[in-house]
């Protein structure tokens, strides 16, 4: 069973003064992610993940699997997809599964947007990302439990 | 909460990690602030990447060879790190 995480409408609603950016760089499908593979401390091995159609335009999802890399950066994770960072990938990413099978999270598995488009989705611990954005603006991220991102698919 | 912002290296942020654990392990009764150093260690570069796109070029002003990481320290947190036995190096990090 597959389970979207971010939709679009989500998405807006996270950006709600950017709405148009927000659909811009999710129809492209890709937010570029330019980290070097050296700085990550380890990695999990790509995961195929069953990404079914997202309804989003512009993307070229006809593919039943999408190779996505989850990386372990410190004790936060962080979801990649060759070399890019996949947001609107995660719309239709089974990333519940994922993260029960591959991530040592024992917690509830938090999330965290920040408010910029070169930055990540983050996943972790709640804790854990506090102290990430301990010195952080409260206006500047939205962080929430995953479990709110996900809606199962009809 | 105030914080403190100490500019480490990628390796200096590893040294730290090791002193952290090996207090960790030396010591029976769990210390919070060395629980939160820990957990601050592991969110670093994260948070760096994140929220310090320029962090490299700031690295070389701070004459960091392997990137300038912001540890964010509570003043307790800060006092903690500097009771614990680290080398030569990272104390004069602290200092």
């Amino acid at each position: 069973m597959t389970f979207p995480v971010v939709s679009l409408s989500t998405m807006k609603q996270l950006f709600p003064e950017n709405k148009n950016d927000a659909e811009s760089i999710a129809s492209s499908g890709l937010w570029f992610y330019s980290v070097p593979d050296s700085q990550f401390l380890s990695y999990i091995p790509d995961v195929n993940i069953c990404v079914n159609d997202a309804e989003l335009p512009g993307m070229a999802l006809a593919a039943d699997e999408v190779s996505f890399r989850i990386r372990r950066y410190g004790s936060v994770y962080e979801v990649t997809r060759e070399g890019f960072f996949a947001s609107s990938f995660l719309t239709a990413a089974n990333i519940k599964e994922l993260t029960e099978d591959y991530l040592d999270v024992t917690d509830d598995l938090f999330v965290v947007v920040l408010n910029s488009i070169t930055a990540p989705i983050m996943l972790g611990s709640e804790k854990t990302l506090k102290r990430l954005l301990v010195a952080s603006d409260e206006d500047s991220y939205r962080l929430a439990p995953l479990s709110l991102f996900i809606q199962e698919r009809k | 909460m105030e914080l403190k912002t100490l500019w480490v290296s990628q390796s200096e942020l590893e040294g730290i990690w090791e002193a952290l654990h090996e207090y960790r392990f030396s010591h029976e009764l769990k210390n919070v602030h060395v629980e939160n150093l820990l957990i601050e260690c592991g969110v670093a570069e994260s948070r760096a990447e994140a929220l310090y796109p320029s962090y490299e070029r700031l690295a070389v002003s701070l004459g960091k060879p392997d990137g300038a990481i912001p540890l964010k320290l509570s003043a307790e947190e800060y006092s903690c790190l500097a009771n614990i036995p680290l080398g030569q190096e990272l104390k004069e990090i602290l200092s």
